[in-house]
């Protein structure tokens, strides 16, 4: 190390060489100094001298630049990346050295620990992409003041920016080709440190990774074969998925074909295909779950077209499709076509009459949203679905759809045998008996095809930075139960609900023709005809409601009876941020006649008021939750023996952090009464309906890491506790039966982690006791499961095995096993597999002198054991 | 004793008048900027924001939003450690200085980053979010925070170990799999789909490293040659 390390270059053949550098830097460093090197004697040469030089070797690369504008380079590959090396000795014991000096550059320098932090040594980068910047933050004593920062020889110092740890500088736009920095310091004794020197290019060509195209995807295969007692289920499967895109431009497709396709349900198929273009705009097409609102169209499949345009003010939603296809009937006898009825006309020939079930007509959605952002403070909402099944998507004939003919549905009459049909082949039979044919075109006694039709407001506003917002919805549906017969007439209306004639809805009369009560008393001709009105909505007798809303209540309190329109939604939401607490409080009710086709899981008739509030504490160490829900059904005042619930729930959680333990305990509370109620008879005896129960609910959990020599573990309790009592225990009769069950659960889960070899570990115990109707039921699971992987995780191999004891009437023991294992034939190829299956045990069948295994034999030696089920799982997946 | 009350008053009073003036510490560098992203200068002083700038230096407490377009790419000053930053995210950085390094936590209201750590002493990286704090041990992983939904971390590399807060459940994630951290205070970790990796778009792909990369250099008599330099 202590001499000076002469590197020299040669050429085999003619070039006309303008220039060639010599790149070096200690081994592993981050950046290289720069020489240019000397042409002598036919060969290229640059020395690097002692001060320079470091005892875990020189890394070192020379670039060549001709005068016809070529670069050349020594390693040819990715020469920054992977340079010469060359091992430097330490100097011999021959000479004096003093403390510091190995620090001390030749040429009177001192180096310094700077990190490079931008560009990376040999990056290309767009020109105008440039950010160079260095760490000072490990170099001690620098003075700022000294700082020269250079690019190609240009001073850019005054644009950079400097202060004690770091140097920034983002200079204009950049020039392609290769680009040098040279940053020159000093420590604040006034000695200089050693340059940093490094290069970077930019090309105008370069092509933002997120500009190229990009993707992946994945092909799988699935078969899998389940049974359980003596059900067989077979099921094959194939998935596809597929993305590409660049950065404005993204596509997703996905595909699932399944054995357990069939056109007498609903499509068990997927196929869906999705564009994105930017954030802005995205498109959707064929099976998709579209979310508009959650009164409106949330979590519904929906195989058709959907649009998403958002843009900073403006948001636009539209979907179009089926929400379900038609199916023309089961595959099951009695479920296309079923014989409603056999009578004799007056000639004594047998008419038949035959009618269609099974069927399931095509429902078209069409829903639109339409939202404004204004000054990204308030927010205004349209939104509107209309979805109505297609009558002409279900055939009157059909080719399957079996139906029988038997003395239960001809009473005993019949001219035709008994015995399984087709349509045509009973069209057949009763022609030669002589027989007639009744055989509806419509109001057929499967479903009924139905229409629905929602429209809704939302309003919002955000506060205070944010912090407050605001939100309001409300919404009101029409739904129409049976659209087989269309739109009613002016006329129609008239009589729908009264039975005269006479221009006025609402209006009935006495024998001596004087109306009755206090009539609705409406004139046909002064409300508008439906007809006109009939590619909306189907207005006829089936409309639920009839009325949006209770014509009398409306004239009492016409607030009251707007807000509790049966057939309407809404809710008013205020969510705040302060001081560390996140609360809300929400009043929201659904009437229980609001209904719609595009959120089927939305729960109606229910009326609820919920405060929640969450504070977090310690720097988010310690959570506190506290939430209050009053619900109720007393939407109508005609509903009878309404119940209220009130639920008080509280949550405290202590996670102090990683790899230490956290404990969480929630308490809940929930009341239910319905006191209005008194009894009900029920055939000839009386049944007390009265409600006013409590259930208390706890659970305690604590989370327990720790480390123990090779391994890191886990150990989860979880205590977990339900109380119901029934407040009127004491004013009930002798032989009234509270229904419910308490429980008591205790659980332990301790999972580990090897750090030695492969292996993952989960434990699990758990005892839990309930009583339902004064009876104990206990159940004791012990439970073990490992993952080992092997051959550098290409292959995995996992096993279980849990055991279950349960008595109560009866004593059992089920074990459980599992196995499996995940194999990586090629790197993005996997193969995998799993088995498991079950096995119970039963005690007492071995002495009860029956046959329960139904082999004809009593009590014998496998008697009491029992295969409860099995199943088999083999996948294949590909990635690219 | 007056003069013992006179001095502790002074020191009191000279603890805050330092304290009020102590600048925040550089933590970090925005290396790369595009789309719409706005910077809060400390959080906590709730100054106004603008827009940031590539090369802007970032401070403890400083306060990132980045809008539909928005992408941050920034480098931590002690260890290179870098942080990416996408599109609809919030977050909060926060560094307080060691003996040598930085202890680095970022606060994550919300949204998608990619963090690439240098091995670190256990503890000095943290991401938090309402969901879950991860803990970093040197590895390279996505976060993707959403406060009502919960989280998912993918792990690309490394070890990260995940924590619920509301459960205080905790995991180890390792490359290959992912991390969900429900808002209900569950903790599950399953083997990553691929299509769920979000983009980079500051990396390469594997196949995009294989590609020609030309510079162009112009001649005195106006040619164009090109540099042509094969990246494996």
């Amino acid at each position: 190390m202590d001499e000076d390390l002469l590197i020299s270059a040669g050429l085999l053949v003619e070039l006309p060489v303008a220039e060639v550098t010599l790149f070096f830097r200690p081994a592993h460093s981050q950046s290289y100094y720069e020489r240019r090197m000397q042409y002598q004697t036919g060969e290229w040469s640059a020395t690097i001298v002692p001060g320079e030089l470091s005892a875990g070797g020189i890394e070192y690369l020379i670039v060549m630049r001709t005068t016809d504008g070529r670069f050349y380079a020594t390693p040819t590959d990715t020469p920054f990346e992977t340079p010469h090396f060359v091992t430097v000795k330490p100097a011999g014991p021959a000479g004096r050295r003093f403390p510091g000096s190995d620090k001390v550059a030749a040429a009177g320098t001192v180096s310094a620990d700077i990190l490079i932090l931008s560009p990376q040594v040999g990056e290309l980068l767009a020109p105008e992409d440039v950010v160079i910047a260095l760490s000072l933050f490990n170099a001690d004593n620098i003075d700022t003041s000294s700082i020269r920062i250079e690019v190609d020889g240009v001073d850019y110092t005054d644009q950079a920016l400097i202060t004690a740890d770091i140097i920034s500088l983002h200079p204009p736009e950049m020039a392609s080709g290769l680009h040098t920095v040279r940053v020159y310091l000093a420590t604040i004794y006034g000695i200089s440190v050693t340059p940093v020197v490094w290069s970077f290019g930019t090309s105008s060509d370069y092509v933002d990774p997120e500009e190229r195209l990009a993707y992946s995807g994945e092909i799988g295969a699935r078969i899998a074969s389940d049974r359980i007692e003596s059900q067989v289920l077979n099921i094959s499967e194939m998935t596809a998925k597929a993305e590409a895109g660049v950065s404005w431009i993204k596509s997703r497709s996905s595909l699932r074909l399944t054995s357990r396709e069939s056109s007498y349900l609903q499509p068990l198929n997927r196929y869906s295909t999705e564009v994105e273009f930017g954030n802005y705009l995205k498109i959707q097409a064929g099976d998709f779950y579209p979310l508009l609102t959650p009164f409106i169209m949330d979590g519904k499949r929906v195989r058709g077209v959907g649009v998403d345009l958002e843009l900073k003010w403006f948001h636009f939603q539209a979907v179009s499709g089926t929400s379900e296809r038609q199916v023309q009937h089961r595959n099951r006898l009695d479920n296309g076509y079923y014989l409603a009825g056999v009578d004799q006309d007056s000639t004594g020939a047998s008419i038949y009459t035959l009618d269609r079930n099974g069927y399931t007509f095509k429902r078209q959605v069409n829903a639109y949203r339409l939202a404004l952002d204004i000054k990204s403070k308030y927010n205004i909402g349209l939104a509107v679905l209309k979805s109505k099944d297609v009558i002409s998507s279900v055939d009157k004939f059909i080719a399957g759809g079996v139906f029988s003919i038997d003395s239960t549905n001809t009473g005993g009459i019949s001219t035709v045998p008994y015995q399984n049909y087709t349509y045509d082949e009973f069209a057949s039979a009763i022609s030669g008996s002589g027989a007639k044919l009744n055989f509806a075109d419509l109001n057929w006694g499967g479903d009924s095809p139905e229409e629905n039709l929602v429209a809704g407001l939302e309003l919002g506003g955000a506060f205070d930075d944010d912090r407050l917002r605001v939100e309001a919805n409300w919404y009101i549906s029409l739904r129409n139960r049976n659209i087989w017969e269309g739109t009613m007439t002016r006329a129609q209306m008239d009589t729908a609900l009264d039975d005269s004639l006479d221009g006025l809805i609402g209006v009935q009369y006495d024998e001596f023709g004087l109306i009755v009560g206090k009539p609705l008393m409406i004139d046909t001709l002064k409300i508008f005809d439906p007809v006109k009105y009939e590619n909306i909505f189907t207005i006829n007798i089936n409309m639920v409601p009839l009325l949006p809303f209770d014509y009398f209540a409306y004239e009492d309190a016409p607030l009251r009876a707007i807000l509790n329109m049966p057939s309407t939604a809404y809710n008013l939401k205020i969510r705040g941020n302060y001081f560390k607490n996140n609360f809300s409080a929400e009043y929201r009710q659904v009437g229980p006649e609001y209904v719609s086709f595009g959120n089927p899981y939305l729960t109606s008739n229910i009326r609820e008021f919920i405060l929640a509030d969450r504070v977090l504490l310690l720097d988010n160490k310690l959570l506190i939750n506290g939430s209050y829900k009053y619900q109720s059904n007393r939407i109508l005042s005609t509903t009878v023996d309404p119940y209220r619930t009130n639920t008080m729930q509280a949550n405290i959680t202590l996670a102090p952090g990683p790899d230490v333990p956290s404990i969480t305990v929630n308490f809940q509370s929930m009341a239910k009464s319905n006191v209005m109620a008194g009894s009900d008879t029920v055939g000839t005896s009386e049944s007390d309906v009265r409600e006013s129960t409590l259930t208390r609910n706890s659970l305690m959990s604590i989370n327990f890491p720790f480390r123990l020599s090779g391994m890191t573990s886990n150990l989860v309790v979880n205590r977990y506790q339900i109380d119901n009592f029934d407040l009127l225990a004491d004013e009930r009769r002798y032989d009234f039966v509270f229904n419910s069950t308490d429980s008591r659960s205790m659980a332990l889960t301790l999972t580990s982690k090897f750090t030695n070899i492969p292996l993952r570990t989960i434990i699990n115990l758990s005892q839990t006791t309930l009583n339902a109707a004064g009876f104990d039921y206990n159940w004791i699971i012990i439970g073990f499961r490992g993952m080992y992987s092997v051959n550098e995780d290409k292959t995995r191999i996992n096993a279980g095995l849990n055991y279950l004891r349960s008595s109560g009437f009866t004593i059992a023991n089920v074990y459980n096993t599992t196995t499996g294992m995940e194999y990586y034939l090629l790197k993005n190829l996997l193969l995998a597999g799993t088995f498991q299956f079950q096995i119970a045990h039963t005690p007492s069948w071995k002495n009860d002198k029956a046959d329960n295994d139904g082999n004809g034999k009593t009590d014998e030696f496998l008697e009491a054991v029992k295969l409860n089920s099995s199943s088999i799982n083999l996948t294949v997946n590909y990635r690219f | 004793m007056k003069n013992i009350r006179h001095y502790t008053l002074i020191w009191l009073l000279s603890l805050l008048v330092i304290g009020m003036g102590r600048a925040a510490e550089k933590v970090a560098v925005a290396t790369k900027v595009s789309g719409l992203v706005n910077l809060t200068k400390s959080a906590k002083a709730k100054s106004k924001s603008s827009t940031l700038q590539p090369g802007a230096i970032l401070e403890d407490g400083d306060f990132i939003k980045t809008g539909g377009d928005g992408f941050v790419a920034l480098v931590f000053i002690d260890d290179k450690s870098s942080l990416k930053i996408k599109e609809n995210t919030e977050l909060e950085i926060t560094g307080k200085r060691q003996a040598a390094s930085i202890a680095k936590k970022i606060n994550l209201d919300h949204g998608t980053l990619r963090a690439q750590v240098t091995k670190q002493v256990k503890g000095d990286f943290i991401v938090a979010t309402p969901t879950s704090v991860a803990s970093v041990k040197g590895t390279d992983f996505w976060m993707i925070s959403d406060p009502i939904q919960g989280d998912q971390l993918i792990g690309l590399n490394g070890v990260v170990e995940l924590m619920n807060v509301f459960s205080g459940m905790a995991m180890d994630i390792t490359g290959g799999f992912t991390g969900n951290s429900l808002a209900d205070g569950g903790l599950t970790s399953d083997v990553t789909i691929p299509e769920t990796i979000p983009d980079d778009p500051d990396e390469e792909t594997e196949q995009s490293k294989k590609s020609i990369l030309k510079i162009q250099f112009q001649g005195p008599d106006n040619t164009v040659k090109t540099l042509i330099i094969e990246y494996q």
